[in-house]
């Protein structure tokens, strides 16, 4: 701004005035950052994540079942309030709790697929040898989408190789009901 | 003899490579930014620490809010107006030109198929102010007969081959409406499709890849 108030002494005739070619750039440059800090404070440079998921075709009543050994299967169920509830095998299985937590499902899934001293199939069908572990996801009706995202996530943290997302049913409803869980209570 | 006084010096700054910086980042940020559309359902998509990243082109997003509220967006104008002839021919009207208009703007649509020859055909305000139910599918409006989501996914599909689908879920929604959806999907023989999340940081440890 000071250039600016330079007087032009002299004025009138004789020597031509000279003027200073400087520019008052306050104002503009006042401008400049402010619009920047607009669009530096407004712009997302995250773009959404996405996770894949792969379901199997429905039902063809062509399709045979495929036996599994009992042992091999975990089945998670996300219940309501953010709850797990899970079981190994099916023969009269003991249904406990657990939550979302490092410490919760994550250690019980950890222990089911990476046993120490056995090799894991990782998924790939091979004659025996290695441990094949299979977890059976089952959301309820009182499940959130965020539960099923999350368990999902944890299939992909705890690597596990097979793992099928399937509905609830009835035999699975009255095991956590025997197990005095309130789960169902309206 | 007079005091000599000191010179006095007039602080002046050049800003010349100062404004050069600023102009550059305010021409990049201009450039880049792209305004958040006006989003008809509000979405919190649940955090997963799946890294892979969206190619929005070609896709069918399936946004389904806490309450269940079902919105189908397409990700390009080709593909919506696109689908806007395939609903136009199967519904037996045309919209007029304000309507398609309309209609290939929205990100998102949660106008029952019934109902969208009666939304085209109001003003601009009124197409905007025209309260969306939701797109039927069986979990919002319990008539299976009626499931509106396997046609939006039909005319998607028809209006671009490559149309590729993704659910956009709000954390709190029930999964009861997610599966409808999965299962609406699944009775295409649509089998892999996308989840949205948002990034969370991944756990150290084995976790990591």
């Amino acid at each position: 701004m000071a250039e600016m108030m330079q007087k032009d002494s002299g004025g009138g005739k004789g020597k031509p005035k000279k003027r200073s070619t400087r520019i008052d750039m306050t104002a503009m440059v006042d401008v400049a950052f402010l619009l920047l800090t607009f669009f530096i404070l407004t712009t997302t440079m995250a773009t959404p994540k996405v996770m894949e998921l792969n379901v199997p075709p429905k039902k063809d009543p062509k399709d045979v079942d495929v036996d599994v050994k009992e042992s091999k299967v975990l089945t998670v169920i996300m219940g309501k309030n953010d709850r797990i509830y899970y079981y190994f095998g099916i023969t009269d299985p003991e249904v406990k709790k657990t939550n979302f937590s490092d410490t919760g499902i994550r250690k019980i899934l950890m222990d089911h697929i990476h046993k120490p001293g056995v090799p894991n199939c990782k998924g790939k069908e091979t004659t025996g040898g290695c441990w094949d572990p299979i977890v059976v996801l089952k959301p309820t009706e009182n499940s959130k989408y965020k539960n099923v995202v999350d368990i999902l996530d944890e299939m992909s943290i705890t690597q596990t190789p097979k793992y099928a997302l399937t509905k609830l049913t009835e035999v699975d409803s009255t095991l956590i009901v025997d197990h005095g869980f309130d789960e169902f209570v309206k | 003899m007079p005091k000599v006084k000191p010179k006095r010096h007039v602080p002046v700054i050049d800003m010349t490579a100062m404004v050069d910086v600023a102009f550059l980042l305010l021409t990049f940020f201009i450039l880049t930014t792209t305004f958040r559309p006006d989003e008809k359902v509000v979405v919190d998509t649940p955090s997963s620490t799946s890294t892979t990243e969206i190619t929005p082109t070609d896709m069918m997003t399936i946004n389904v809010d806490a309450t269940g509220r079902c919105f189908v967006g397409f990700a390009d104008i080709p593909s919506r107006a696109g689908v806007l002839d395939k609903i136009e021919a199967d519904y037996g009207f045309t919209a007029s030109a304000e309507g398609r208009q309309f209609f290939i703007l929205q990100t998102s649509v949660g106008v029952p198929l019934k109902e969208i020859a009666t939304w085209l055909s109001g003003t601009k305000e009124q197409m905007k102010e025209y309260e969306q139910k939701g797109v039927q599918y069986p979990y919002f409006f319990k008539d299976p007969a009626d499931n509106d989501l396997k046609r939006w996914i039909l005319y998607g599909r028809t209006a671009n081959v490559r149309t590729r689908f993704a659910i956009k879920g709000d954390q709190n929604s029930p999964y009861p409406a997610i599966q409808d959806v999965i299962s609406t999907l699944q009775d295409w023989n649509i089998n892999k499709f996308n989840l949205i999340t948002d990034l969370e940081a991944a756990p150290g440890g084995e976790g990591a890849e």
